[in-house]
Order: structure tokens, then sequence, then C-alpha cells
């Protein structure tokens, strides 16, 4: 996250401005630029989303071709990022449909609670088996592919591009409001999948310090 | 709004918040977003309840795997030459700019200049071939001509050069028919000057103070006739 951040980083709003407008009137060294700065951050969000390695790359390629495309009705008043991330959303979307996969809230009735009167250490205790630690990941990423389109973009941009709900509303376009609604639904729903994955495990794994908004 | 538990005996109370209302504040919790007072009152819940303080490690857990894990795959070096290449391929070098109304206008003007070239270019054509000119060669018809040529406007005014022409041959006949008469004229001024005399001070007067003297000068009454010549007179 922060290699990701600091790539951005080196890019000031000014010198993204310049390269934004020299790649409007042609210039292939700044549309290169505007690519290498955000193609990483982009393709893990798209990667996230489809979870395929042909498609998300496909699906980044698009975006950029439409972002640049479009470029004469880019609007300085928000970041480039955010503009990238919308279209490649609208592209993972219609990805996501065309694979027929998406059917909307995933009913969770049949997941297990955990169970109640049991002592449960913390999570934070111990360098844990390396083993674990994978297997542990790989259940909170599988748990995370189960959930809704909007669901799924919204904890992926509050965790991994450290956006408020605000921003993540405009590059979902929909409103802060819908948006902590998708964030509270989509940690619950992590809770009720991984609950019982978890039980076992806690005392072997660390995950480190938790992250957006700690 | 908050519901709490009191606990204590007289005089001595503690307010203790439910697993209950724990579960509603969660995200808030999660997110810093509680008051110092529901912070505490957090922190005391979770120290006492195994199960909620789970839940919120357990969310925690999740956050930190989300941020911090890079375990996907990326893109190989020359991605982003591939997408330039693939832009150059679909788009001009110099994409039209977008067209606002205001620009519309602009365009439009201009429309209406490029359509006034050719017409004003008529109009200066006609001027400086019809116009009477002391050069015989041609040069101006010849100069205009080449404007036209550079200018791409020959599709253009062709067919108003074709009437301008046509309408110099007219002027060019008429001037010669005038000119014809002109010397026929003049011919016959200069015949008739010979026939009647040399020009000189007296065939000047001749011909322009004689008509006129009766009327320069003013004629002397008669005298009015006598009474005894017995001729009877008739008096108007």
């Amino acid at each position: 996250m922060d290699s990701r951040a600091a790539t951005e980083e080196r890019l000031t709003p000014l010198r993204e401005r310049q390269l934004i407008e020299q790649a409007r009137r042609g210039c292939g060294r700044s549309a290169h630029a505007l690519v290498a700065t955000h193609q990483d951050r982009l393709h893990a969000f798209v990667w996230r989303m489809v979870r395929d390695r042909h498609e998300a790359e496909e699906i980044c390629q698009d975006a950029f071709l439409r972002a640049f495309q479009a470029m004469d009705s880019f609007d300085f008043s928000y970041r480039f990022s955010t503009w990238l991330f919308t279209i490649a959303y609208r592209l993972c979307l219609n990805a996501l449909r065309r694979r027929r996969d998406y059917s909307g809230d995933v009913d969770f009735s049949d997941v297990p609670a955990g169970p109640r009167g049991r002592k449960t250490p913390t999570v934070a205790d111990e360098v844990a088996n390396s083993d674990e630690a994978r297997r542990l990941k790989a259940a909170i990423w599988e748990a995370v592919d189960r959930l809704t389109p909007p669901q799924r973009a919204t904890v992926l941009l509050f965790y991994r591009e450290s956006l408020n709900c605000q921003e993540i509303g405009e590059v979902l376009e929909m409103p802060a409001a819908t948006v902590k609604s998708h964030l509270h639904r989509a940690r619950s729903r992590l809770r009720e999948m991984l609950g019982t994955e978890m039980q076992e495990d806690w005392t072997s794994v660390r995950f480190g310090e938790a992250g957006n908004g700690q | 709004m908050v519901r709490r538990s009191r606990v204590g005996g007289p005089g001595v109370t503690a307010v203790l918040m439910t697993c209950r209302h724990v579960q509603q504040l969660h995200d808030a919790y999660i997110d810093g977003e509680l008051s110092p007072s529901l912070m505490a009152e957090m922190h005391a819940h979770l120290l006492q309840c195994p199960v909620c303080q789970q839940q919120v490690e357990l969310t925690r857990a999740c956050g930190s795997v989300i941020a911090r894990d890079d375990d996907e795959p990326t893109l190989d070096a020359g991605f982003a030459a591939r997408v330039v290449a693939a832009l150059q391929r679909k788009t001009p070098a110099t994409p039209p700019p977008l067209e606002t109304r205001r620009s519309r206008r602009q365009r439009l003007w201009r429309i209406a200049a490029g359509a006034g070239l050719p017409a004003a270019a008529a109009v200066l054509f006609f001027c400086v071939l019809i116009w009477p000119s002391s050069d015989p060669s041609g040069t101006p018809r010849i100069v205009a001509g080449k404007a036209v040529e550079a200018a791409g406007l020959a599709e253009m005014v062709n067919p108003t050069l074709s009437a301008v022409a046509d309408t110099r041959q007219a002027a060019e006949s008429l001037n010669r028919i005038l000119s014809i008469a002109g010397d026929d004229a003049a011919r016959n001024v200069e015949r008739t000057m010979q026939r009647v005399k040399p020009p000189t001070e007296s065939f000047w007067r001749f011909f322009f103070e004689e008509p006129f003297s009766g009327l320069l000068e003013m004629p002397t009454p008669p005298p009015p006739p006598t009474p005894d010549q017995g001729e009877e007179l008739i008096r108007f």
C-alpha cells in the first residue's frame, strides 16, 4: 500500500495536470507517464474485482483508452485516479454481468454463528506459522470475493486506496451514505463468513496493525 | 439512542453498554468516530466480553489483510507502451477540440467569411476588369486570377468570373462603339472646321458670338410714326 501510494505521490497535482493537457494534445510520452503512474493500483483493484488475470489486463487497458479518448471532457476538480477508477469499476460490472455470476446480495442465512462462552484470544498475539497465515489470508480474500460487487468495491477502495466515503461515492457514483451502508454490510458479512474459520486460529496468526480508520 | 444498563447499589451507579449496542456502534468504533465517552464505554465492554472483542478483532484483521496484502499479479513492463500504441491507432495525434456553443459560433463565422471571400474576390475582379485602365496588357486581370488560384477558390469563383468576363466583354464592346462614334464625331467636326474657315478669331466669333450678338446688344427702338404722313398705321 505504501509503495503504491508513493508511486502516485510522485505526481503532484500541477504535474498531473500538465501531463493530462499534454496527452490531450497527443503527446505519447505524457500518456505513457500517466499510464505508468496508475497502472499498478488500477490493476490491483480490477483484479480483486474480477479475479481473472487476462480479463483484468483487458479491463485496465480499456479503462485507460476510454479515459484518454474522453480526455477533453475531464474535469480538473477531480483527481485523475478517481475518474480512472470510475471507468474501471463500470467495466468490471459489465464483465461480471457477462459472466452471469452476479446475483445481487449473497444469502448467508446458513452460515453458522461462532460459539459463545469460549475463551477467544486476540489476533495479534504472536507471529504465526506462514502456512497458517496464508490460509487465513486466503479465507479472508475468499470471503471478500463472495461480497456483492458494490460491497467489494467499497471495501477495496476503503482499505487499499484509503479513500473516505465521499471519495468512494465519486468513484462508484453513489451517495456517501450509500457507501457507508455498503461498508457496514460488507463488514458484517465478512464477520459472518469468517466466524467459524477463525475460531481455531486466533492465537497462531498475527496480521499486524489494522488498516484504515484505526 | 444507546440504552445502558445500570448496576451498583444505592448511590453508586455504573453505566454499562450491552452487546447489542456494541454491535450498533461497531463500525464507528473501528473507524474512530465515537466521542471519548463512548469510546471509553466500548473499551470497558470489550474488556469484559470476549465475543464482542473477537468481532472487533476480526473486522480489524480483515481490514489489515485487505489493505496490506499485495499478493496479486502485476502487469508486465510493456503494458504502458501497448496502451499508448493502441491509443495512437485509435485517435489522431491532435484530437479535435470539444465543440462548444462558442466554438460553433466561431466556426459559422469562419464559414461565412470563407463564403464571402469568393464574392469579394469577384467584386474586386469586376472592378479591376471594368474600371478604365490605361494598362492595355491586362496585368490587373492576371494578378487577380493568380490570387484566386492561390486561395484555392477557383472552383467557387470561376462561374462568377465567367459572368464578369461576359460583362467585361460587353463593356469593351461598348467602349469600342463609343470610341468609334467618338472618332467619327471628331472627324466630322474636324472636316467641318476645315471647310468653313481655319480657326481664327473671326471664326470663333462667327460660331460663338455672332449668333448671340443681337441678344448681347440692346436694339434702339424705332422712331414713332408722324401723324401727317397720311398713312394709316396699324397699331397693335
